[in-house]
């Protein structure tokens, strides 16, 4: 039985599919699009007066001096380094014992309810964690370790860790989750305790997922703007404890930015610290993406 | 002895067992608690000031008083800006990834994309939002130019929750479909996205929570420190508008006016939270919802 | 005569599996044709190719031809014509996430057909002909996903007719469902013979005997005989491998 579909449906038929076809492309057009346009508004400091070496070794950070302005991002650099460092030191740890909690040793009705909260952990918005950092971190600081001031490494270290914690448990949960169950079973079978098959079989051979889920946890923090901008002070210095003031490259960005006036050479470099970011995130974010198909490509072959 | 006699060694391994089993349960507590604690303290310090006038009433005497209603609409506006613009692109490319993606280069190529696209810095994206919105396009800074930024910033968002769902349809479906002379996409259309319209509800309300609580792409896209609105006037902004939102006010009153009494900031970040979390738990609800509700 | 579908020393590989290695024979007109053969030897693969849902499947190489009617069925422009003209039926019972109604509708819907007395008269046509008219007349609103197993295989067959096809392909329909449904489609196969050309591809040999005219036997890929089913089933058997495989020595 053969009816004619209308000529018209047919012709919309084809419009739909190229439409769907483009949208599917729409992300990297996206991706290129961010780095062309960032690279747009500082490309002419770079051709022209950019000096990588001082740019990259420098600490001196003076954008708005009258008489000697220097673009020197080293000390912000190590703001931003300092902070996820910190923040890495304490997520790593409590995610993966969260993890593995929540994934071999959860009752199945309270790993509902931790999911869900730490669901809610991931939707707080990084403003109110920068609040958070301000208003309650900072006396807390000053007052446990006599510090002069509260907006410091440790201040953004922690609250770096607690928005970071929600994805890194995400992701190695999954990865635990991923894990055969007929390895667990060959490990108790063999007459091992949990405690030595998740530390000997099920960490290992999860280590690929696990591995990615820290990585997206690093790309987060060193991403971070508003929390940061609130939480670690305004100093630009390379810190020599947890308890000194930095600021990061995205804080620096969005601090300076409403100061500067449209292509002007700070607001160039502005950009130009834009593309580092972007750059930094890219190569971590694709070697997450690596390791994770490392880890299918494993599995296809097992 | 009895070969399957408890020894000491057993015993004893048995209690470690149990040490580690604690502590991973206080390690995913400790994540928690503090949480808590904290909530509950902005709550307490929020009270003086929290009202239903707070929502409705705009700031008064340089943001010292009054309320938060200006920060409030303009919120309301940019994110359902974004979400009209985000939705159809990012259900489309689901669609293509799902359905109409081969096994080939250019589909791993934007899988990485979407990946990448989630993963770049807000002040990133602000910068995206400037250079191609505000100053190329000639938006200039407008909640249109904002949106927009916000838009491409949660596109991810929708685009991995309506693959989820549309992965969820079994491939039968699809086959029995073809088996009878229906084409790709009346498939997807009579069959498949019926079936995935609930991930794809989750996306957006996933989406509006994130554009919500983004402070650093609207900063210089179209958030503005202070503009007067209307009170209680729902159409009071327009697209060309610059506006206030809820998240860069937060900011705006922690850091940049002196002398607020400590209640409104605690209160306006109250508000955002509980406006955030209040979405996000919509969300949780429906997919249990859905849950229950299966149609196959 | 002219047979209905010719096959061309098909050959069909999927990366570097030969599913089918190069098979040839004819299908005549208004007989069913069952096709027995163990597991993985390129039973379900023929079928797929009739219908060119081949084309679905990623990575896979073909050779050969297959004509219907005398025409190429690859040299055909619009495939889902073609699909219309062959009905297929799963191994496993599928029931669309849609209405009982719009299960059967589904077909003359996308194929064009919207008038709705019209669609009243062939849903109840092909459910009345896949013997399930009488348990879900009452309910035809109800999900299609909701009906059991051997009611969705009655469901999944109204559904294949509901395109008026000339040729009707089976595959191991009765896999999954009870040995009473699977007397009553059977019954529903003798009948619809004459209205149409029936492949009955199945595991279970004694369907074979009960229902096909001619069957072929199909080993790794290859056409090992093809004639008469009482002989295909007796001594007169040409290959030992048929008489093995149908006295129950391998399968």
């Amino acid at each position: 039985m053969q009816y004619q579909r209308g000529r018209w449906s047919r012709v919309i038929e084809f419009l739909i599919e190229w439409l769907i076809r483009i949208s599917g492309i729409s992300a990297i057009l996206f991706v290129f699009g961010i780095f062309f346009f960032v690279f747009k508004e500082g490309a002419g400091f770079l051709v022209t007066k950019w000096k990588p070496i001082e740019f990259f070794t420098s600490v001196e950070w003076y954008p708005t001096s009258l008489s000697n302005k220097r673009y020197g991002i080293l000390a912000i650099i190590a703001g931003s380094a300092s902070v996820t460092l910190l923040a890495m030191m304490i997520a790593i740890p409590f995610s993966l014992g969260a993890a593995v909690f929540i994934s071999e040793f959860c009752a199945p009705k309270l790993k509902e309810v931790l999911k869900v909260l730490i669901e809610f952990l991931a939707a707080i918005p990084s403003v109110v964690w920068g609040f958070i950092g301000l208003m309650i971190m900072n006396p807390l600081i000053i007052k446990i370790f006599n510090a002069p001031i509260g907006l410091n490494v440790l201040n953004g270290g922690i609250i770096l860790a607690l928005m970071s914690i929600p994805i890194i448990v995400s992701i190695s949960e999954d990865a635990l989750k991923a894990v055969p169950d007929s390895y667990r079973e060959a490990a108790i079978a063999l007459g091992v305790t949990k405690w030595q098959m998740i530390y000997r079989v099920l960490i290992p051979a999860a280590k690929n997922g696990l591995l990615a889920g820290g990585l997206l946890g690093v790309g987060r923090s060193i991403g971070e703007t508003m929390a940061v901008l609130l939480a670690t002070g305004h100093a630009v210095q390379i810190p020599n404890g947890p308890l000194d003031s930095v600021r990061t490259l995205t804080a620096t960005i969005a601090a300076e930015l409403g100061e500067t006036e449209q292509g002007a050479d700070h607001w160039q470099v502005l950009f130009i610290i834009g593309i580092f970011l972007f750059s930094i995130t890219f190569v971590i974010n694709l070697i997450a993406y690596l390791v994770v198909k490392g880890i299918r490509i494993q599995a296809g072959d097992s | 002895m009895h070969p399957f006699q408890e020894t000491i060694h057993s015993k004893s391994r048995q209690r470690k067992e149990t040490y580690i089993k604690g502590l991973f349960c206080c390690m995913t507590i400790a994540i928690i608690i503090p949480l808590i604690l904290i909530i509950g303290y902005m709550l307490h310090e929020a009270s003086p000031v929290l009202s239903a006038d707070f929502l409705l009433k705009a700031p008064e005497r340089g943001m010292k008083a009054g309320g938060i209603w200006p920060a409030l609409l303009g919120t309301i506006y940019l994110v359902m800006m974004s979400l009209v613009v985000a939705a159809p692109i990012g259900v489309m490319a689901a669609i293509y990834l799902n359905e109409y993606a081969g096994d080939n280069w250019l589909t791993r190529t934007v899988n990485l994309a979407v990946i990448n696209l989630a993963g770049v810095p807000s002040i990133v994206h602000a910068l995206f939002g400037l250079g191609a919105f505000v100053l190329f396009a000639g938006m200039g800074k407008s909640i249109l130019a904002a949106s927009l930024t916000l838009a491409v910033m949660t596109l991810p968002v929708i685009i991995t929750s309506t693959k989820e769902s549309l992965a969820a349809v079994p491939m039968a479906f699809r086959e029995a479909c073809w088996n009878v002379g229906a084409t790709k996409w009346q498939t997807i259309r009579r069959v498949v996205i019926p079936n995935s319209i609930s991930g794809m509800l989750t996306g957006f309300i996933l989406e509006v929570s994130r554009a919500a609580g983004e402070t650093a792409p609207i900063m210089f896209t179209g958030a503005v420190f202070y503009k007067a609105v209307e009170e209680g006037n729902l159409f009071a902004y327009n697209l060309t508008d610059q506006c206030m939102a809820l998240s860069m006010h937060l900011f705006t009153i922690s850091t940049q006016v002196p002398g607020v009494p400590e209640a409104i900031p605690f209160a306006t970040a109250i508000v955002l939270l509980g406006t955030v979390l209040v979405i996000n738990a919509f969300s949780i609800a429906f997919r249990i919802y859905l849950r229950s509700r299966k149609r196959w | 005569m002219e047979p209905k579908i010719e096959i061309s020393s098909l050959r069909v590989k999927y990366g570097s599996k030969e599913a089918l290695k190069g098979i040839s024979f004819q299908i005549r007109k208004n007989e069913i044709l069952g096709i027995i053969g163990p597991a993985q030897s390129g039973k379900t693969t023929l079928l797929k190719v009739i219908n060119r849902t081949i084309e679905h499947e990623p990575g896979v190489e073909l050779n050969g031809m297959v004509s219907i009617d005398g025409v190429d069925i690859f040299k055909m422009r619009d495939v889902h014509a073609l699909r219309r003209r062959v009905g297929m039926v799963a191994p496993l019972p599928v029931g669309l996430p849609l209405s009982i109604y719009e299960n059967v509708a589904f077909a003359p819907r996308t194929g064009g057909m919207n008038n709705k007395a019209k669609l009243d008269i062939i849903v109840e046509r092909c459910l009345t002909q896949a013997a399930l008219w009488d348990e879900v007349k009452d309910r035809l609103h109800t999900l299609g996903t909701k009906l059991s197993g051997g009611q969705q295989q009655r469901l999944t067959i109204a559904r294949a007719l509901s395109h008026d096809p000339e040729i009707l392909c089976l595959d191991e329909f009765s896999i999954a469902i009870d040995p009473v449904t699977t007397m009553r489609i059977e019954e529903v196969l003798k009948e619809l013979r004459s209205s149409m050309t029936i492949i009955l591809v199945t595991n279970l040999v004694q369907q074979a005997r009960r229902l096909a005219d001619r069957t072929a036997f199909i080993l790794n890929g290859e056409l090992v005989e093809l004639a008469e089913t009482n002989l295909v089933f007796s001594d007169q058997a040409v290959d030992q491998r048929t008489k093995d495989y149908v006295g129950g020595i391998f399968g």
